[in-house]
């Protein structure tokens, strides 16, 4: 990734671009640049079950290694928890976020999850998050289109007219598939539309315990916003990748700017007092809801540990030349305060 | 804005009207001077202005609309392939209301006679799509055939009801008469009132366990087609039995237990 080098001071020492930063939040510097994200493919799907134990259990296998594209295939994470009256059968649920890299992947990921994770788990049933049908979202992500045979015959299609607040009418189809606790009911498909992924931001801390306590409130503070995953374990990633490798096999490697044990070795981002780092990466359903999440979570982070904790936050990029969407750090904090 | 057609049956014609020929998507590019003189072919070549008064005018109505008014129990195959838009009739309607439609909505606010929804002619296939809603009682082989869509009926329905269902979903508040689902294939028929099914023909009944209940039950417009039923009551438990066993059928009987 390119960042900002450090520059040099009256004395000739290298200086830190936090150092020198104007732009500070609860004292801690941001540094002027730019988060670098990608054009990617998008869906929302919406898991009920009995309870919210059952309903947790299948969205945590459903999620489980969805973290990057470079190798799960999918970026996929829990958006939010739904209560039951915001669900369409009316049982605690959890709304998903999938993206992927082509509509193609979406396609083939979804359905091979949902009959894994989903139809296997206890008393759930699998509708879709986006509304609207082939007129409103023409590309379908399959869900009971690909689950249904597993009823082996015993499965039951149903489509229910729904009336839409104009008046107009909509069908949904609906999948009711016997299984050993009674049915399990999943719609037909669900649309898919495009999506930004690879929003990000990167904390350097004076610790690994005040670091890990500033992703958290990040982590906190995204958790409470529509339309934006943060697809890592917990939320954060400690290896943050550069493209490419030594080795012409890997399209990805460490890192290595932004690596303390080689801070004295390589070129590094880092200055003297960076003991840790981590990585926020954001997929969102567009533009406004990354640069939310982003703001969110900087200010959050940066008012849980203050500069005692952080020396300073930056964000990934590859000097603006594969991704198309660029997210100024300076630019959506100023906007948003 | 979208079109809204008002047919006003004449009082002073009493005779039975085959309308099959009058399609609401083929009425609406046509002024009202044009509509009053659509020929009826099937009805003696009448024209439609001698059998009623035409009112054509647009509306706020998301969807185009064709109402018929005034007494029209003589008036035969409303809505023959309805496949677009909504058809309401203020009263009575006669029989084959809703023929081989295949979208869109059928309102009637009173009785519909035989063979609602059902197949015509040497067809096989009866309503297969849409929804089609009686407030009052049906007569005889309702859903006859029938392979997509939802039929309401929420008062009772006669002889035969659902007879040889394919597929799709027939809802009924009040009785039934004789041969339920006779030779019914798939398919959904859910009873307000409960009733003895022949043993030899569909399963003993079970307790369904879905969250599908609540999908379909909760539905805002359900309540409103079927106001005095009860049936989206949370607290109902609903039983299923299947047949028709003698055709092989997997076909639904829901009932309240």
């Amino acid at each position: 990734m390119t960042q900002n080098m450090p520059g040099k001071g009256s004395s000739g020492e290298r200086v830190h671009w936090s150092e020198q930063s104007t732009l500070r939040v609860a004292g801690v510097p941001i540094q002027a640049t730019f988060a670098e994200a990608f054009d990617m493919k998008m869906t929302r799907i919406i898991v009920t079950a009995a309870d919210r134990e059952w309903c947790d259990h299948a969205a945590a296998a459903m999620t489980g290694f969805g973290t990057s594209v470079i190798a799960c295939g999918i970026e996929t994470a829990v958006e939010q928890e739904l209560s039951p009256e915001e669900t369409p059968d009316g049982r605690p649920g959890v709304a998903i976020l999938a993206f992927a890299v082509s509509g193609k992947e979406l396609e083939k990921q979804i359905p091979r999850r949902a009959g894994q994770c989903i139809l296997t788990c206890p008393t759930t049933a699998l509708y879709a998050g986006l509304p609207g049908d082939r007129k409103v979202y023409p590309n379908r992500v399959p869900l009971g289109k690909a689950l249904r045979y597993f009823g082996d015959g015993y499965q039951i299609s149903k489509q229910i007219p729904h009336t839409r607040p104009d008046g107009t009418q909509e069908t949904i189809r609906y999948w009711r598939v016997p299984v050993m606790d009674g049915e399990f009911v999943c719609q037909h498909d669900v649309g898919r539309t495009e999506a930004i992924g690879g929003g990000n931001f990167i904390l350097l801390g004076r610790s690994m315990q005040s670091v890990t306590l500033a992703c958290r409130a990040a982590i906190d503070a995204i958790k409470k916003l529509p339309g934006v995953i943060t697809p890592f374990p917990g939320g954060v990633t400690r290896s943050g990748s550069k493209v490419g490798s030594k080795y012409a096999a890997l399209f990805a490697s460490t890192n290595e700017a932004f690596c303390p044990n080689l801070r004295t070795l390589t070129e590094t981002q880092l200055s003297t007092d960076t003991k840790a780092v981590l990585e926020v990466v954001l997929d969102g359903v567009d533009f406004s809801s990354i640069s939310n999440a982003i703001h969110g979570g900087i200010t959050a982070a940066c008012e849980s540990v203050g500069t005692d904790g952080l020396v300073g936050i930056t964000a990934g990029n590859y000097g603006g030349k594969l991704g198309r969407h660029h997210f100024h750090l300076e630019q959506i904090m100023a906007e948003r305060s | 804005m979208m079109k809204t057609i008002t047919l006003t049956r004449n009082q002073t014609c009493e005779e039975p009207i085959d309308v099959s020929s009058l399609r609401l998507d083929q009425l609406l590019p046509l002024s009202e001077t044009e509509i009053a003189k659509v020929r009826l072919p099937s009805c003696r070549n009448v024209e439609l202005g001698e059998l009623f008064q035409v009112e054509s005018r647009s509306s706020e109505s998301a969807v185009p609309r064709l109402n018929l008014r005034g007494d029209c129990r003589g008036v035969h195959h409303l809505g023959h392939q309805h496949r677009e838009g909504a058809i309401h009739v203020a009263g009575d309607i006669g029989n084959y209301c809703g023929d081989c439609m295949t979208g869109g909505t059928i309102t009637v606010d009173g009785n519909a006679g035989d063979h609602l929804g059902g197949p015509t002619g040497t067809r096989s296939i009866g309503m297969n799509g849409g929804l089609l809603t009686v407030q009052g009682s049906v007569g005889d082989f309702a859903g006859h055939r029938m392979r997509r869509g939802e039929i309401r009926i929420a008062g009772n329905a006669g002889d035969s009801l659902a007879a040889w269902q394919v597929a799709g979903t027939v809802i009924v508040g009040g009785t039934v008469g004789r041969h339920l689902a006779y030779a019914m294939r798939r398919g959904t028929v859910v009873l307000g009132t409960p009733v003895q099914l022949t043993a030899n023909r569909f399963t003993a009944a079970v307790e369904m366990k879905t969250p599908f209940q609540h999908l379909f039950f909760h539905r805002s417009d359900l309540a409103n087609s079927l106001p005095d039923s009860n049936l989206a009551d949370s607290t109902n438990t609903w039983l299923v039995s299947r047949g028709d066993r003698a055709v092989n059928g997997i076909g639904e009987i829901w009932q309240r237990g």
